[in-house]
């Protein structure tokens, strides 16, 4: 690093900024957006506007086994790469390939957590529909999931 | 007979800072604006329904008596999808005509005290109108769950079950 200018002749002088703290410095300030950046899931919805919940729990270390349905306001359920579910039948259909093709195998019906990511302008005949057809799959645990009301 | 090697002067190697701050700064502003703190998500359980969608809904009796310690909340919605009305029924409470959440809250504290107990081992069924919008029923199963009552379920209006 050259640090300030190196006269040559007459009293001419060339100032040259010191750059590397500031290098530092933006260096950082990209880890750390990089660090806290939200890629996309591929589960999570971001066209989903959750309802409020203050009594809704996060997952925790424990919860392994889950996977997540996602429900829009018009009652359809988005999965990734395929045209949005809207009968029963092709989202029972759906849940027991994806518990066929889930590392669990056999035992993922009986572990697996189904959370249910719906919009909060959804209907409840859309989610009762939606839950009745992951009973029909065999599924045994369910989950609706809000977003956590901030404590004042 | 040695040849003396001319002395060259010292090359000042110096690093050029600039393209890589330019690089930095452009990822420094991609990451800025693409920057959107998520909301924090949490679960609410519920047990799976009686019903089953490979049966009608029919196949349960409209005028199903709740079992010992099951608290029945009926919830009618109006056509926004908004709370016109619930009503509370069980083995030491029935409330009709409860109007806000307030008054829900009350009730749900009530349920537990007479037989002196706590929230625990008590289950309620939110039957709920099917043009309810999801928003409101999970704030009636936020309160039932800050009244502590873990055990809740879900079901279909009676009578739309019926029709």
């Amino acid at each position: 690093m050259s640090h300030g200018g190196t006269g040559s002749g007459h009293g001419q002088q060339s100032a040259e900024p010191n750059l590397t703290p500031l290098l530092d410095m933006v260096l950082q300030l990209v880890m750390f957006f990089m660090l806290v950046a939200n890629f996309i899931m591929d589960e999570l919805s971001d066209k989903i506007t959750l309802p409020v919940a203050s009594q809704a729990k996060p997952l925790t270390a424990k919860d392994v086994n889950f996977m997540y349905l996602n429900v829009n306001k018009r009652g359809e359920v988005l999965v990734l790469h395929q045209e949005p579910l809207l009968s029963p039948e092709s989202i029972t259909f759906y849940m027991r390939q994806a518990a066929a093709n889930h590392v669990l195998k056999e035992r993922a019906k009986d572990e697996v957590t189904v959370i249910i990511r719906a919009d909060r302008e959804a209907k409840y005949r859309d989610i009762l529909k939606t839950i009745l057809a992951i009973k029909t799959a065999g599924f045994k645990k369910l989950q609706l999931r809000a977003e956590i009301a901030q404590k004042e | 007979m040695a040849r003396k090697r001319k002395e060259e002067p010292p090359v000042d190697i110096t690093l050029p800072i600039t393209p890589m701050l330019d690089m930095s700064f452009q990822l420094l502003s991609f990451f800025i604006l693409t920057f959107k703190p998520m909301p924090t998500e949490g679960q609410l359980a519920i047990n799976l329904p009686r019903l089953d969608a490979s049966k009608t809904q029919q196949d349960l009796p409209l005028h199903e008596e709740p079992k010992q310690d099951e608290y029945r909340l009926t919830v009618h919605a109006g056509g926004g999808g908004e709370i016109t009305n619930m009503s509370l029924v069980g083995p030491t409470v029935t409330k009709e005509n409860i109007r806000t959440f307030q008054e829900l809250e009350e009730q749900l504290k009530l349920i537990a005290k007479p037989a002196g107990r706590g929230a625990e081992g008590v289950s309620i069924t939110i039957e709920a109108s099917q043009d309810l919008i999801y928003s409101r029923l999970i704030d009636i199963m936020d309160r039932c769950k800050k009244a502590g009552y873990e055990s809740v379920n879900l079901m279909p209006l009676g009578k739309e079950r019926a029709g």
